[in-house]
């Protein structure tokens, strides 16, 4: 069964950057509410989705490396839910939403993502 | 059911923070037909807290959402129903009143309003367009974004130099910007202000817009005097002015103060005989999760004294 993957900024590489489905990655921390009330809604998303899309979360204050690397992609409030794919940033929805319109949202940035497969230059080795 | 009307309650309650589950509590064990319409923020502000060290009977703190979740059990344990759903119109000129949420129509002999309160906005589209993305409302949740970064907070009350402080530990620069000469926050938060090196003070001032696009990239500041605009590079903007009671869909329905409190004279009451009140929509001085469950059971056991009567005719 598809589960979130809790990541840390160490790993971003190799479970977000190269991975090759699209990654949807849930910027949150655990002393914000919206962060919590959004928890149980996101959990669900990765049966909903199965293969098609994978889904992390990074907890933006549980080390340096994770606030740092959250700055670096300008997350400036949580949660923040960003869309990768092919190592791109596609978009992003910022605060919580419920279970149907968060799925609603994802899909649309996912036709983005279709947008950006066809325009990127695949990285050469 | 008896026979009625299939969803006439006894009690409708509105809010499902410690005001209203305590309500709940209470009504649902004196074997009243109790449902509790929660609204989006399920559980209230306290829900939205990390660790709260003053609730009595946890003598190592609880979380927020632990709290409630611990008081809705209560009061589902003795029978009260829940509808997770934000209570969007109120019609109180007939009886049974009713309350609409979006899809549906509910109906209680009584009514008790515990929808807390709402931060207070400027009242500027890019606040609603920018928020998470530089427009922000908690130092708690956010501080940490903004390490190394230039932010306005907006506000000259305790809260606003609370957060200006937290804010301090990460920011670079912490600029205070108040409509007026002082600060009306207490005297001990005001002392650490001044005294840290990072906080600035813009005084006289109130911001007219939030620049930016994408992100917030400054704020237009007039000065109240002169009515001189300047505009200051910022990356965020923490929204601190205050709160305020979230009656909105009481207008017409309830007598209201210009602030828009709901009035009451014993404290429960409101000008609609039935129509109860309870929690920090009332109060605008303690505000404690304490204090909204006192609240939350002196409105019950008045909503139930009041359908005694009703029932005995009296």
């Amino acid at each position: 069964m598809a589960k979130v993957v809790q990541i840390q900024a160490d790993a971003w590489e190799r479970e977000v950057l190269k991975e090759e489905v699209p990654v949807v990655v849930d910027f949150w921390h655990h002393m914000c509410g919206w962060c919590l009330k959004l928890n149980p809604v996101y959990e669900q998303l990765p049966e909903m989705f199965g293969d098609r899309v994978k889904f992390v979360k990074l907890n933006v204050i549980e080390n340096p490396e994770n606030q740092k690397l959250a700055i670096g992609l300008g997350v400036l409030g949580t949660p923040t839910l960003k869309l990768f794919c092919n190592g791109r940033d596609v978009g992003e929805i910022v605060g919580y939403r419920p279970l149907e319109r968060l799925v609603k949202e994802i899909e649309e940035l996912l036709e983005k993502k279709n947008e950006c497969l066809e325009k990127s230059t695949p990285l050469k080795a | 059911m008896d026979g009625g009307i299939l969803d006439l309650y006894d009690v409708i309650i509105l809010g499902s923070g410690p005001a209203g589950l305590t309500s709940a509590l209470y009504i649902a064990r004196a074997r009243l037909r109790t449902l509790v319409i929660t609204g989006q923020m399920v559980g209230g502000q306290i829900a939205f807290t990390y660790q709260v060290d003053n609730f009595p009977g946890f003598p190592d703190g609880i979380s927020g959402p632990d709290l409630v979740s611990l008081m809705r059990m209560q009061a589902e344990k003795f029978g009260a129903d829940f509808i997770e759903a934000d209570a969007t119109a109120v019609d109180f000129l007939a009886r049974p009143f009713k309350v609409y949420t979006n899809s549906e129509e509910h109906q209680g002999e009584t009514v008790i309003i515990a929808m807390g309160s709402v931060n207070r906005k400027l009242g500027l589209e890019a606040e609603e367009r920018l928020m998470g993305r530089g427009v922000f409302v908690c130092a708690t949740c956010d501080a940490a974004l903004y390490e190394g970064k230039r932010v306005v907070v907006v506000g000259g009350g305790d809260s606003a130099v609370q957060e200006a402080l937290d804010l301090a530990r990460f920011a670079r620069e912490v600029i205070i910007v108040h409509r007026r000469r002082k600060l009306s926050a207490c005297m001990c938060l005001k002392n650490r202000a001044v005294e840290n090196q990072k906080v600035q003070f813009i005084w006289n001032t109130v911001v007219e817009d939030i620049l930016g696009e994408r992100r917030v990239e400054g704020v237009r500041l007039r000065d109240l005097d002169t009515d001189n605009e300047q505009v200051l590079e910022c990356d965020g903007v923490l929204i601190a002015i205050g709160w305020d009671p979230n009656t909105s869909i009481f207008q017409g329905q309830l007598v209201l103060d210009d602030s828009g409190y709901i009035i009451s004279k014993t404290g429960t009451d409101t000008s609609v005989e039935g129509v109860f009140v309870a929690g920090d929509i009332l109060d605008r001085r303690y505000r404690q999760a304490v204090t909204a469950c006192g609240s939350g059971c002196r409105a019950a056991l008045d909503a139930e004294r009041y359908i005694d009567k009703l029932r005995s005719g009296a």
